[in-house]
């Protein structure tokens, strides 16, 4: 286990030079003020309990207020083991407030807070705390990037705490008791742009690989999780991502829906929606 | 003596225009990407006085050509920039003089926009000439402060015209911009 935390924490650090647009996490950049952007993602988990695909799609808008501000509003949909068929699950709103920024030429350092809450319309069965399906809930954090030409460096802390709303109704006789409610998430994040070498255009395809370590650990139960998640990113037109992810466990005790995960997004930007000549 | 200089001086100002800004190279700060540069660059083809841009992705730099006889404000372009989510390293403006006679801390109103001078020595101009706006959120932190040891006078730390600019028939309170002349190679 050291050992791959060691290795993957090496790769980091050889990462040298790109981009923070990460597939699993937020920099702490904002989008462009005026922007929007869409997109869908499916996110597929084989079952260590059956052996089945279960399979979570999400539906996000993504708003730049101003310089300081930006908004999420997101929902997912999802065909999963317990609740067979695709059906809406959950609904969620995020906001990021910018609060530092020290910008140099292909360099800046930015600092942000955020917070967000989900209504979840099913319970969890899971002890792994999350608001994109898992659990209705709050979360407020703080996330810092650093840009270094080519690559971007970024980590996430944040405390989430699960609600038990009024539909909570555990199956009957079920023992809920080994669930957590409350658990510090955090992440740290590497982005490196792989191509182009140099740029000759804005609609050249950009390539960027990235690293992410994804953690958590319940503040009520002695649990946790260490998930290492490699992903690749195709940008088109300079407006259109293309994601694909794998994320895996490499330590913990919690109680998970699935221990390694299948990701794959596909997300279009609109710049300057709404037009005001000066 | 003074106040007669002064009063010459205000009627340069207000009666001749000096030049005009035909182009800017803008350089911002904060990115890499793409898709970070296309952000900016529709945000400045959003301004009226911009007749074309040419973007340098891997300096980061855009070419900015300006129709003639429009107001050309630079806080409008910083706030583009900043709008992109990103900041403004560097704003070279290329005017051009035709026999214009520059005195240190000169004040003139060019394209709708009030500009200080800060020169080290009086100087003719003749041609196309560069001059760097150094003012605060023009430059990087680091060269703005380098830039402070240039000028006490308090307009420049502020931003907006005071008692020197006054004089010189910049209306108090007013946005005013400060430049130093840049050798082109």
């Amino acid at each position: 286990m050291r050992v791959i935390l060691i290795f993957a924490l090496l790769l980091l650090s050889i990462f040298v030079s790109s981009q923070e647009l990460y597939v699993f996490s937020e920099p702490a950049s904002n989008m462009p003020a005026n922007s929007l952007s869409i997109k869908y993602s499916g996110k597929f988990m084989p079952s260590h309990h059956n052996g089945k695909m279960g399979n979570r799609n999400g539906v996000e808008m993504m708003l730049g207020v101003n310089k300081f501000w930006m908004v999420h509003a997101a929902s997912t949909f999802a065909n999963l083991y317990a609740y067979p068929g695709l059906h809406l699950e959950s609904g969620k709103f995020y906001a990021k407030y910018r609060f530092l920024s020290i910008d140099d030429i292909h360099k800046h350092f930015r600092a942000a807070a955020f917070m967000e809450a989900s209504i979840n319309r099913y319970t969890s069965f899971f002890q792994e705390l999350s608001l994109d399906g898992d659990q209705s809930g709050v979360q407020g954090g703080f996330i810092a990037t650093q840009l270094l030409h080519k690559l971007a460096l970024s980590g996430t802390i944040s405390v989430i705490k699960a609600l038990k709303n009024e539909s909570w109704k555990p199956i009957s006789n079920a023992n809920v008791s080994f669930l957590s409610f409350q658990a510090i998430n955090y992440s740290f994040s590497a982005g490196l742009l792989v191509f182009p070498l140099k740029y000759s255009s804005f609609n050249q395809t950009n390539l960027n690989l990235y690293i992410e370590l994804l953690g958590s650990k319940a503040l009520d139960k002695p649990i946790h999780f260490v998930d290492i998640a490699p992903a690749a990113q195709l940008i088109f037109n300079a407006n259109t991502k293309l994601n694909a992810g794998y994320r895996f466990q490499v330590n913990g005790n919690m109680l998970r829906m699935a221990n390694q995960s299948y990701y794959i997004s596909l997300e279009r930007t609109f710049l300057n929606i709404i037009k005001n000549k000066k | 003596m003074k106040k007669y200089t002064f009063f010459i001086l205000f009627l340069f100002v207000t009666t001749l225009s000096i030049g005009q800004i035909k182009s800017a190279k803008l350089q911002a700060s904060g990115l890499t990407c793409a898709m970070c540069a296309k952000s900016i660059y529709n945000n400045l083809k959003a301004i009226d006085a911009i007749d074309s841009i040419d973007v340098d992705l891997n300096e980061s730099s855009f070419l900015l050509k300006f129709k003639s006889d429009k107001d050309i404000n630079p806080d409008i372009i910083r706030k583009k920039v900043e709008d992109a989510g990103f900041s403004v390293a560097v704003l070279d403006l290329n005017f051009t003089f035709s026999e214009k006679t520059i005195l240190p801390d000169a004040h003139f109103i060019i394209n709708g926009s009030a500009y200080h001078f800060l020169m080290p020595s009086k100087q003719i101009l003749n041609g196309e000439k560069t001059f760097r706006v150094i003012d605060k959120l023009f430059q990087s932190e680091k060269a703005h402060k380098k830039s402070l040891n240039l000028s006490k006078l308090s307009c420049f730390a502020s931003g907006i015209a005071s008692s020197c600019c006054f004089a010189a028939g910049i209306p108090d309170g007013s946005r005013i911009f400060h430049l130093i002349l840049i050798n082109k190679k």
